[in-house]
């Protein structure tokens, strides 16, 4: 994942996480639906060691806040889960920057994982969830959808260069 | 990074615990209409080619079967209308409270909830067509669920099968009663509770027995599919197949209630209102 020196390309963010709320909210059907990725997360972590001299946490605290204000989950939920999972992987920033493909998408796999269960977890609080393996579903369809995602959004960073 | 945790932290537990949070979600309402409505794009899309893309046979064929169905229906309300005759009469004769009609409003599914945990819809009508959070919503089949949070021109409703969502309900044969929670499954319902000696089958029929004073009474709501007895167990598991269209449905009713229906008409006609011409209402029994 190359690092970028350039300024904080806006646009590309803006459409980037229009489109990941778009996916976010496209209906699936009842065998899929608890096989979406967490695309707002994945775009995220993307800028997040794309652009480290411009983003933080806090901008992943932020979109997670965004996500749990929109879709009328109890406040905090995603803000903390994100945040989190985004400051482990910063804490290996350097490690998961220079790996190849494959092993960016098990790097995904175990991301969302960490995310997944960090998110449940703090439902659990206040609902009743029934819980079991497809808790984890996202974080394999998440590793198989990373490179087409990855892709996207180099080229899109390029185009509004 | 210790404080951004501690702030949502903090946000969690008001949000849980307290309602001082519940007008942000208010306010950025509007901001999600967009990505609601582009996400019922796809169906929207399928509806309109299966609207506009008919051979005219096709069309000629299915008028006439909705105007045979239109001929039938028409028969069984001519007596219908002689037995709430009757049932009123008796009833009166009893003593027993008048039965009131329910008046419905016809709306259309606008959004669906993106949680898989989460079985809630979005309607196109809201605080101005007089919804407000309580109403029960069906479909042409069935109980669908009830509405809990109301917009202006919108409002969320909770579909009977949410892992959340339980209420009290009667066997259509034999009159037992019971209550009925959601499991999370589109295609399945739980009856809890139930003791081992009761009389209950595979096939009977549950309808809403009103008795939360919430929902309603005898609207269809689902129809017992298995019957589990482990020895060990004090209750035996009842699974019930939902009997409205709970994940297919398109075009929804709202119930008002018999009081609300009334502060609606004063003359319980069935007219549609005046200053909205697009709202269909119709009453039923």
């Amino acid at each position: 994942m190359p690092r970028s020196n350039s300024p904080l390309p806006l646009t590309a963010i803006g459409l980037s996480l229009l489109g990941a709320l778009f996916l976010y909210s496209l209906p699936l059907h009842n065998s899929l639906v608890f096989w979406r990725p967490p695309f707002v997360l994945l775009i995220s972590i993307y800028w997040l060691l794309v652009l480290p001299q411009h983003l933080g946490i806090t901008f992943v605290w932020l979109l997670g806040l965004l996500l749990d204000l929109l879709y009328g989950n109890v406040i905090g939920q995603n803000a903390l889960a994100m945040s989190v999972t985004a400051y482990l992987l910063k804490t290996q920033e350097y490690r998961v920057r220079h790996l190849n493909l494959p092993f960016q998408c098990l790097a995904a796999l175990f991301i969302v994982i960490i995310y997944q269960t960090l998110w449940v977890s703090t439902r659990l609080i206040s609902e009743d969830i029934a819980l079991g393996w497809r808790v984890f579903y996202p974080a394999l369809s998440s590793a198989l959808i990373w490179p087409l995602l990855a892709g996207t959004l180099y080229r899109l960073h390029h185009l509004f260069h | 990074m210790l404080i951004l945790a501690l702030a949502a932290l903090a946000l969690i537990a008001l949000d849980s615990f307290t309602h001082w949070l519940r007008p942000t979600h208010v306010w950025l309402e509007p901001l999600v209409q967009p990505f609601q409505w582009a996400s019922t794009l796809p169906m929207r899309w399928r509806e309109w080619n299966d609207e506009s893309l008919e051979s005219r046979a096709v069309i000629i064929a299915n008028n006439d079967k909705l105007e045979t169905e239109i001929l039938v229906y028409k028969a069984q309300l001519q007596r219908m209308a002689e037995l709430s005759a009757q049932n009123q009469q008796l009833k009166s004769l009893l003593n027993g409270a008048e039965l009131l009609k329910n008046s419905v409003l016809v709306t259309e599914l606008v959004g669906i909830s993106p949680d898989p945990f989460h079985h809630v819809i979005t309607i196109n009508r809201g605080a101005a067509d007089n919804i407000r959070a309580g109403l029960a919503v069906i479909d042409g089949e069935g109980l669908m669920g009830q509405v809990t949070e109301v917009f202006e021109h919108h409002s969320r409703v909770l579909l009977i099968t949410d892992s959340r969502h339980a209420l009290p309900i009667y066997n259509l044969r034999n009159k037992v009663r019971g209550i009925i929670e959601g499991s999370g499954d589109f295609q399945r319902l739980r009856l809890r509770h139930v003791s081992p000696t009761q009389d209950i089958q595979i096939g009977d029929t549950l309808l809403s027995s009103g008795l939360g004073g919430r929902f309603p009474s005898g609207y269809p709501v689902g129809t017992v599919s298995a019957i589990n007895k482990d020895p060990g167990q004090a209750f035996i598991e009842v699974s019930v197949t939902p009997a409205a269209k709970v994940d297919r449905s398109l075009r929804l009713l709202v119930v008002f209630s018999a009081v609300e229906a009334l502060n609606n008409y004063p003359q319980t006609e069935p007219e549609p209102r005046p200053q909205r011409s697009d709202a269909s209402h119709a009453t039923e029994q």
